[in-house]
């Protein structure tokens, strides 16, 4: 029976990652795959039919913009768990931590002595024309040296099945709160299979957060009164922002609610009349912070908010200016940071890159843009990009110009074979790619906080490599199972 | 809480109880005229003077009829006092401060604006009055939510607020049916209908039980005036909702301005003496009524909403 739902299932040319090219279950997923196999059509469409219920039930939205105005949609979510073994996901989140220390050594010094830069491993040029480098952060010294407190790494897995960093999102990374609704839908579908196995928890993020969030306040003597600064309802990560604030039990804030006075403290307007902010987990932009110092037309900000952060008043997460490290230029530098700041060599890999600034890498780029992927430096969600193998004459002839005009703003990397994972669609399973962003929660004075897994996209559409949910993409829970224990998985 | 969260509670409170009022007040018309003999020049231009809205209303149509003015308050989005647009505010600010609310609140009111923003033909008698009902029914379950769903904090008696001010407001928006005349004024054979409007007015309020059971006396004017004003008991009188308007304000942070400007509301209405009453005279005795709360409701906003530094 349990081969049943099985039978045919192949995903030619990528590493599939629970059924390997012979068809067999991978050690770690045999179990799972017995099981889910063991279901029938029947009942997987009932589990997917609860699925869709509880996320309805449970409100789990991302907002879309669209013709007809902003629209709440139900989150899109796959049953089929993506199954990694802890084995394998031990040296990616060591990695993990490596690189976001890294980073942050590298923006600590951008906006300090820039070492970096002085010593010939960092060219001053890059920075020249990064357009997330904010000068008004130069002499900062937030907690710790800590600028990005939150990072959002997006991993790929190649056809070997080897994991690479994609990015990393250190601006405002979205996503946590729906790794950890993913799993309060699976206990739910799937009850019995939690019974089988030992699956790594991810509800504990928010904890992790409010204490490295209040590890921030600078008044460490009193409970810290902690904000999640939105952009507002018409924000597509709306509900992450409600749902954090709510998990943390901080308050939800738009730059209209908080002022700051003369003695340069951030105070929130309630009704019991003003009241200090201490730490601000910001999901507004930089740009967008503060008129007073950035866009002078920003609605979304509080005027005299660099002001209090400057005085040492407020601490804002992330700091800043540390989206100076979230550039794909930048990215290409990362394992020379880590080798410059941390002296090791780097666990997890980069994809290879080439820099288009560099006259021979761009030749190189220009020569071979139908194979190539090629992403501007700052953008985000999957927007400006030229996927080379699915692009037409035109297309390439378009980015080559823009190439040309810029070369700073572009980068290219090879077409990865991303790896599949068993994805139920109407016709039963059927291979779909997929990518992992884990969180990485970094405070001072403490080991870097890890997420077990992360968030898991996947592309819904056959053969489609964009796991955006504003482009059709969908999730997974994502399951670290521990393969270390003699009956771990049973 | 913050400022602005109390300011979207509050509204949202009083726009959902305008909705259901203004069902009401839509129905109790309704009904009247049911009971109206043919021919009789219904004075629909009333009704719009009545909630408000006369200006905007003859910006855009020369003639009030029963179709214009149904439409216009209902299902009209770019009238920002009709039905439809009481549910987009309401929705709006709900959504703002959904984490403080039951969710059950928040999806009431969506499915119902979602119900409202495909426009149903209210200008048809048989679907008006299906609106109107489903319209009070699901005022009548947010209520429910709130009551058994909310912790009684601020957030609550924010909320509860709104909806106890509003529900002050539109008790004498609907006392204004009677006393603005909708009839042709030929007295003497219509006086039955007269009595049948006073009816009408307690049913839509949903009174007419209560008043039955508390009063014990013939339906009549003066008697009705004076249970929806000012009795005690009755959760839709004037005097209730702004006890309970009072009710709130004693759990919320130093209402000291608020209470004096409610007090003065409560004062003019203890002072009805409906025997006494013209039809005139109610008239403007409700118009200053009306003033009062929107005072009042003013003296709320300054206190907690615009509440910067204070």
């Amino acid at each position: 029976m349990s081969g049943d739902a099985w039978r045919g299932y192949q995903s030619p040319g990528f590493f599939d990652e629970m059924i390997d090219e012979l068809g067999r279950p991978r050690p770690a997923t045999a179990a799972l795959v017995g099981r889910i196999g063991a279901l029938g059509a029947d009942e997987l469409a009932e589990r997917r039919a609860a699925a869709d219920l509880a996320i309805k039930s449970m409100g789990i939205t991302f907002t879309v913009y669209s013709d007809a105005g902003m629209i709440d949609r139900a989150w899109p979510f796959d049953i089929l768990p993506r199954v990694i073994p802890a084995s394998e996901w031990q040296p990616v989140a060591r990695g993990l931590a490596q690189r976001v220390a890294a980073l942050n050594a590298f923006i600590a010094d951008i906006y300090a002595e820039q070492r970096i830069i002085a010593d010939g491993v960092f060219p001053a040029e890059v920075l020249a024309q990064s357009v997330n480098f904010r000068p008004e952060c130069v002499g900062m010294r937030p907690p710790g040296d800590i600028w990005a407190h939150i990072c959002g790494s997006d991993l790929v897995r190649d056809g070997e099945g080897r994991f690479y960093v994609l990015e990393d999102n250190l601006r405002v990374p979205s996503g946590v709160s729906y790794m950890v609704e993913n799993r309060l839908v699976s206990k739910r579908v799937f009850p019995e299979l939690f019974e089988a196995h030992v699956i790594g928890p991810v509800d504990d993020y928010p904890s992790e957060l409010l204490d490295a969030l209040a590890a921030l306040s600078p008044r460490p003597d009193i409970t810290p009164n902690v904000a999640v600064l939105t952009p507002g309802v018409y924000n597509s990560a709306f509900f992450e922002h409600v749902w954090l604030a709510g998990q943390m039990g901080a308050e939800l804030v738009q730059g209209t609610d908080l002022f700051v006075d003369d003695d340069d403290c951030v105070y929130a307007r309630t009704i019991y009349g003003p009241q200090r902010i201490d730490v601000i987990y910001r999901r507004v932009d930089d740009l967008f912070l503060d008129p007073d110092v950035f866009r002078a037309d920003s609605m979304l900000g509080t005027p005299g908010l660099m002001r209090a952060w400057r005085a040492g008043n407020v601490a804002l997460a992330n700091a800043p200016g540390a989206g100076v490290a979230d550039d794909k230029v930048v990215y290409a530098f990362v394992p020379e940071f880590i080798r410059y700041y941390l002296g090791e060599e780097p666990t997890l890999d980069n994809v290879p890159t080439w820099l288009c600034m560099k006259d021979d890498e761009r030749e190189h780029v220009l020569a071979n843009l139908d194979s190539l992927v090629v992403k501007p430096a700052n953008e985000s969600g999957g927007y400006g990009m030229l996927i080379g193998p699915r692009s037409s004459g035109e297309e390439r002839e378009h980015f080559a110009e823009l190439i040309r005009a810029n070369p700073r703003n572009y980068i290219a990397q090879p077409t990865l074979a991303l790896s599949t994972a068993p994805t139920l669609v109407d016709t039963g399973f059927a291979p779909r790619h997929v990518d992992l962003r884990p969180f990485i929660v970094s405070r001072p004075e403490a080991p870097a906080y890890v997420t077990m897994g992360g968030l898991t996209r996947v592309a819904l559409r056959e053969g489609s490599l964009v796991v955006n949910s504003s482009q059709g993409g969908g999730s997974k829970d994502t399951w670290i199972i521990d393969d270390t224990q003699p009956n771990g998985s049973a | 809480m913050l400022s602005r969260i109390a300011d979207n509670l509050f509204w949202a409170g009083r726009y959902i109880e305008r909705a259901e009022a203004s069902a009401r007040l839509i129905n109790a018309t309704s009904l009247l005229l049911f009971d109206l003999p043919d021919g009789r020049d219904f004075d629909w231009h009333t009704l719009v003077e009545i909630m408000g809205a006369e200006a905007g209303f003859d910006a855009r149509h020369d003639v009030a009829d029963e179709t214009r003015v149904m439409r216009y308050l209902a299902t009209d989005r770019e009238h920002p006092g009709s039905i439809a647009a009481s549910l987009v505010a309401a929705r709006e600010n709900l959504r703002s401060a959904r984490d403080h609310v039951p969710r059950e609140l928040w999806e009431e009111i969506n499915e119902l604006h979602l119900f409202m923003a495909e426009a149903p033909d209210v200008a048809r008698r048989v679907t008006r009055s299906h609106v109107m009902d489903r319209i009070i029914r699901t005022a009548r379950t947010a209520d429910g939510h709130i009551d058994a769903g909310m912790s009684r904090d601020a957030a609550y008696d924010m909320l509860t607020l709104g909806l106890a001010i509003e529900r002050a407001d539109m008790t004498t928006r609907v006392l204004d049916v009677r006393t603005a005349d909708l009839l042709p004024s030929t007295p003497e054979t219509l006086s039955p209908y007269r009595n049948a409007q006073w009816i009408s007015v307690l049913k839509s309020l949903s009174a007419f039980q209560m008043y039955r059971r508390h009063v014990r006396t013939r339906v009549s004017g003066p008697s009705v005036v004076r249970f929806l004003l000012t009795d005690p008991a009755f959760p839709g009188s004037a005097w209730f909702c702004l006890r309970t308007a009072g009710d709130k304000l004693a759990r919320l942070p130093r209402p000291g301005p608020v209470q004096t400007q409610l007090a003065r509301a409560q004062r003019t209405v203890n002072g009805v003496d409906a025997g006494q009453l013209s039809g005139e005279r109610l008239s403007h005795l409700l118009d200053r009524i009306q003033i009062e709360i929107a005072d009042l409701s003013q003296a709320i906003a300054d206190r907690y909403f615009d509440g910067a530094r204070g």
